[in-house]
């Protein structure tokens, strides 16, 4: 077997690591988008039952007019919160959103009014989320 | 757009990072966090909304209609038994159960 030049002897191990690392990311992420998807759907039901109607339905209203209160009047919270000298969202979510709300990119997050109450209310009580082994976010809000 | 709706709007962005953060999904593609959110938003909403009180519906749903999320989450507070605890605790426990 010929040995190959040095400069052809490219090591890849970190590469290699890399992707792997990547794809059981994916592959993590994809279960769990599944499992939340079956729960998603198996709790339909029973708020159909309690609530007499959809969840869509029944979040429609309430969701859609302060989604659209914020889409209308989005365009001056990055210099409001510039001002103020606040941090913007670190999470690419979150700076999707934010791009959404303001205009910067054409359409809403798919979803989103389903995630504004969440949010919200996530945020009130972001002292029960636990995130010390997590990767570093933004607790510095507010 | 009033100081009430953009200090609104920064605690949804506040809210949204934390979560990312707690699910560790931030190295996932953009797409796939964005259906994970919102699946477990939905997830987590719902579980809310069950343990509303019988007697306490109608009031949940009027406060949903309005679009006011203060008075959302005060009813909600209303209607559900020790509302903050609970919350709390529904919080943590989905989020440790959706995670990777």
């Amino acid at each position: 077997m010929t040995e190959l030049p040095e400069y052809q002897q490219i090591d890849t191990s970190d590469f290699s690591d890399a992707t792997l690392e990547s794809d059981q990311t994916i592959v993590e992420g994809e279960g769990l988008l599944a499992r939340l998807e079956s729960e998603d759907r198996s709790l339909e039901a029973e708020v159909s039952i309690k609530y007499g109607e959809k969840f869509s339905e029944l979040a429609k209203e309430y969701c859609g007019q302060k989604w659209q209160k914020l889409l209308e009047q989005g365009d001056g919270f990055i210099t409001w919160a510039e001002q103020k000298g606040l941090p913007l969202p670190q999470s690419k979510v979150g700076m999707r959103t934010l791009a959404g709300a303001t205009g910067a990119v054409g359409t809403a997050v798919p979803g989103l009014g389903v995630l504004l109450p969440v949010a919200y209310i996530l945020w009130k009580r972001s002292a029960s989320l636990s995130t010390k082994d997590s990767a570093p976010s933004t607790l510095q809000y507010g | 757009m009033a100081n009430d709706d953009k200090t609104q709007l920064y605690d949804l962005l506040g809210g949204l990072d934390n979560l990312v953060a707690a699910l560790h999904i931030d190295a996932l593609p953009l797409e796939m966090q964005l259906l994970i959110v919102e699946h477990f938003a939905s997830v987590l909403f719902k579980r809310i909304l069950l343990k509303v009180q019988d007697n306490e519906v109608e009031s949940v749903k009027e406060a949903l209609n309005s679009g006011d999320m203060d008075r959302f989450t005060q009813s909600i507070s209303k209607a559900i038994p020790n509302a903050q605890s609970y919350i709390s605790d529904e919080i943590s426990r989905t989020a440790n159960e959706f995670r990777i």
